[in-house]
């Protein structure tokens, strides 16, 4: 990277930039740079130039049920209508990313919502633009919401034949009493067609403003790729990151789907207690990642129609271990979670817990290799309001909070966090569900 | 840990910029390639063996015993009672083959900084695999369980059926992981055998990409197998004795899914950037038939249509599929077909510019990991092709031209072998 070239740009936008890490430039082709856009709003890139690709991505901290949450599904919607939304004399974001053959994405999370762009470096430059002005000055027209409807649709119908997700929403519903995380990010289908286009604007309004945005960039990234962020409307500075309300205590329930399924939830540390937030991402790649884990592994080979899934989701305040267990097989292995969940309360032995360390930092180094991978763990930390924490930032903070667990702090933040979980028993049967 | 849950200039770009910081770095001794794409950077280090231990090296009746041979190297044990692959995955890295047509393909990551244990774990599981009743017994099962979790998919379902019946001078085309019963029957002397007759140096490939040095340790790594290379095995198979070019099978799966093969050409034919526009020309429209939403990208899996060019097997071959999680898969199948016809009928009037970048973006896509990088270096390098496989594919494309598009069209696409996968009781 051209410091020279760097910082003229960002003199000509009015970006304050603060380069993390400039180890690499000239000799690997590798930068970290973090700083403020030009009308509020924060970026974080991630230069790695011996990949093919860029990822952008815009993160916003917002409610994905709208701010008094009476729109389930409104984030999902208007993120989708503003991407397909064509400017005048333009090209809507989706087809712009389509025509490069990239591939655009759109996750919704109950407090975040993020788009992001995954193309070839040469048209990041007119992606990012287009991405910027479709969301730092939003306006939905009645075409791309039909469209978006429809789109949002398809994906509320992937979610319902989805037990991880569906327990992973009734588990959020079940432990949060109210706030964003009460609500399924991503609801029944007839829930979208039911939000009307001005509640829509008005939410994008207010979500979608550049002061409101964390721009996280990665992989092959250009001297001048800043100077396309679109300019944005005046606007009250970034919001906070939002929390929601705990139920006085976590409790049990049964409820129908599509399949059979068992879930449970733990809450557990905040991001800003990094050490504790990172032993219980440990506990997770442990017990019960999906392809590695030992109890997840274990289970499913002794279990023809079981699949395990866990994770800790590092939130703002509270985070949440979550496991999910689905297929016919999944009601049999209730106790056999709940036991080794418990079993890690007691010190791992040394030997064990150090192939398990270091298979764990392989894991998350795993997770950022590509340009989205990078990106989604920028822009996910920053939301959460730890931008440091991110695994891959030039700070080494996860990967040293990482190395420094050891067998009896771990066990000493198991038995703090993980000892009453919420639980979501999933009946392979339509019908409403009971709360036990 | 986060929750999981302007066309003609921009091509004219991608031809003028390099598309990787360093040229790849390409070396050969004792028959075997080495490629590596240095990342002094980089977190992680990827090599991808490749190996000419793959299904054609299989007579009919030792089908499944690659897959149980490479089984075997994984489940030999390593250090301290663990197999290779805890020991792998307890030092921080992952160890993974596939067996495919020609190939036996291994893929070791891991840290940058415990990388050399790693890489000399490996090698020595290598020169010396464990064929014992216990290592095979575990590698046994977990062959098993591989084909199960691979029968589970329709689209494995019906590119193996296609397969077989595609491959007609090889056995390229039987089903990588064999059957439980031909498995069971296998013994330690087999595996020795297979092992002993197909694990050599001839014509391997090493391909590194990541924060790697001493690329001589790597260059040598397969010294330890005996020199020279082995022969396929000689395949007396009769064409079908069948006008009909269907395949039908039914499966435990919810919409029926129809997945079609024709030839393509190889990554040496000239042919090569053509298929590249159009097998991305045809996932966009085959989308387009079956209106998947198109607003967020769909991943294959999500979107039940799409195209995959295997232009790294002999003969090349090109899948388009489609579920019916949208409609009567047949029907989107037909229109998209008689685009085709379209194409190879009548050339193309206009610019390509945009089915081109599209194109290009789409290759691009599919090197964004370690192991794909690896994985492309190494299948160029072995056709003894330049090792900046990015470069060289979008240079391919960027050559097409509308009579290209039109030839190609005509000479692959023509009538393909399609397998129809039904939901029993249909």
């Amino acid at each position: 990277m051209n410091s020279r070239l760097v910082l003229h740009t960002a003199v000509c936008l009015g970006i304050s930039l603060f380069v993390l890490d400039d180890r690499a430039s000239a000799e690997t082709g590798r930068f970290q740079q973090s700083g403020t856009l030009p009308g509020g709003g924060i970026y974080s890139i991630h230069s790695d130039l011996t990949a093919p690709l860029t990822a952008i991505e815009l993160w916003f901290r917002a409610p994905a049920a709208g701010y008094d949450s009476r729109y389930a599904g409104i984030s999902r919607l208007a993120v989708t209508a503003l991407a397909a939304s064509r400017p005048p004399h333009g090209t809507a974001l989706a087809e712009l990313v389509n025509r490069f053959g990239g591939t655009l994405r759109i996750q919704i999370y109950p407090d975040v919502a993020m788009i992001g762009a995954n193309v070839p470096a040469q048209s990041a430059s007119a992606v990012l633009r287009a991405l910027t002005q479709a969301f730092f000055t939003p306006s939905v027209g009645d075409e791309a919401l039909k469209a978006a409807v429809r789109d949002a649709a398809i994906a509320a119908a992937q979610v319902q034949y989805d037990p991880p997700r569906t327990l992973q929403d009734l588990l959020f519903a079940q432990l949060f009493r109210d706030g964003p995380a009460h609500f399924a990010p991503t609801p029944a289908a007839s829930a979208f067609s039911a939000i009307p286009l001005a509640a829509l604007q008005a939410y994008a309004q207010r979500a979608f403003r550049e002061q409101n945005a964390i721009l996280a960039i990665a992989g092959k990234v250009d001297d001048e790729l800043l100077a396309g962020v679109a300019p944005g409307r005046p606007g009250s500075a970034m919001d906070a990151p939002i929390d929601s309300t705990l139920a006085p205590q976590p409790s049990d329930s049964t409820q129908s789907g599509t399949a059979a399924g068992v879930g449970f939830a733990w809450v557990g540390a905040p991001i800003s207690s990094v050490r504790e937030a990172t032993a219980l991402d440990f506990v997770a790649d442990y017990l019960f990642d999906g392809d590695h884990g030992t109890i997840a592994t274990a289970l499913e080979r002794s279990h023809a129609n079981l699949f395990v899934d866990g994770q800790f989701v590092t939130l703002h305040d509270p985070g949440v271990l979550i496991v999910t267990t689905s297929g016919a097989d999944a009601p049999s292995v209730q106790q056999a979670i709940l036991d080794a969940v418990a079993q890690m309360q007691t010190p791992i032995e040394a030997g064990i817990f150090a192939a398990a360390q270091r298979a764990f930092e392989y894991h998350i180094v795993q997770q950022i290799q590509t340009p989205a991978g990078q990106a989604d763990s920028l822009g996910w930390y920053a939301a959460e309001g730890n931008a440091a924490y991110a695994p891959g930032d030039a700070s080494q903070t996860y990967m040293n909070a990482a190395q420094s667990l050891d067998p009896s702090f771990v066990a000493a933040t198991v038995r703090k966090y993980l000892q009453h979980p919420a639980i979501v028993r999933l009946n392979a049967a339509r019908g409403s569900g009971s709360a036990a | 840990m986060k929750l999981r849950l302007l066309a003609a200039l921009v091509l004219f770009g991608f031809l003028n910029a390099p598309l990787a910081l360093r040229a790849a770095v390409l070396t050969q001794s004792n028959g075997v390639t080495f490629v590596g794409q240095p990342d002094p950077a980089a977190d992680l280090v990827g090599t991808e063996i490749m190996l000419r231990a793959g299904l054609d090296r299989e007579t009919p009746a030792q089908n499944g015993l690659a897959a149980l041979v490479a089984e075997c190297i994984l489940q030999s044990p390593a250090q301290g009672g663990e197999t290779l692959l805890a020991s792998v995955t307890d030092g921080g890295g992952s160890l993974s083959y596939r067996i495919e047509g020609r190939i036996a393909r291994f893929y070791l990551e891991g840290m940058a900084s415990s990388y050399g244990r790693l890489l000399a774990l490996f090698r020595s599981a290598l020169s010396r695999p464990d064929f014992s009743a216990a290592t095979l017994a575990r590698a046994r099962a977990a062959v098993n369980l591989r084909r199960s979790d691979a029968q589970r998919l329709a689209l494995n379902v019906g590119i193996d059926m296609l397969n077989r019946a595609f491959y007609t001078d090889s056995d390229a085309g039987l089903p990588p992981y064999g059957l439980p019963e031909a498995l069971a029957g296998f013994t330690g002397s087999d595996a020795a055998a297979f092992y002993a007759a197909h694990y050599r140096r001839g014509d391997a490939a090493i391909s590194v990409v990541g924060n790697y040095n001493a690329a001589d340790a790597y260059a040598q790594l397969l010294d330890v197998l005996p020199p020279g290379g082995s022969s396929a095995a000689i395949v007396h198979q009769s064409p079908l004795a069948s006008s009909s070019r269907q395949l039908i099978a039914r499966r435990d799966v919810p919409v029926p899914w129809l997945v079609a093969q024709y030839p393509a050409p190889d990554l040496r034919s000239a042919d090569f950037g053509p298929m590249l526009v159009l097998t991305a020309f045809m996932e966009r429209t085959l989308a387009d038939v079956a209106s998947v939403p198109g607003i967020a990208t769909r991943s294959s899996s999500e979107s039940g249509v799409g195209t995959l060019y295997n232009f790294d097997a002999r003969p090349a071959n090109v899948i388009f599929y489609v579920d019916g999680g949208m409609g009567d898969p047949t029907r989107t199948f037909a229109t998209a077909l008689t685009v085709v016809n379209v194409l190879g009928h009548a050339k193309l009037q206009g610019s390509l510019s945009d089915m081109k970048t599209f194109a290009a973006g789409r290759f691009l896509l599919q090197a964004t990991t370690l192991q794909d990088r690896a994985w492309l270096a190494g299948v160029f390098t072995q056709e003894r092709l330049p090792a900046d496989y990015l470069s060289a594919a979008v240079a391919a494309i960027d050559r097409t031209n509308a009579a290209d598009l039109q030839r190609v069209a005509s000479r692959y696409l023509g009538a393909p072998t399609i397998a129809l996968v039904l939901p029993r009781g249909t």
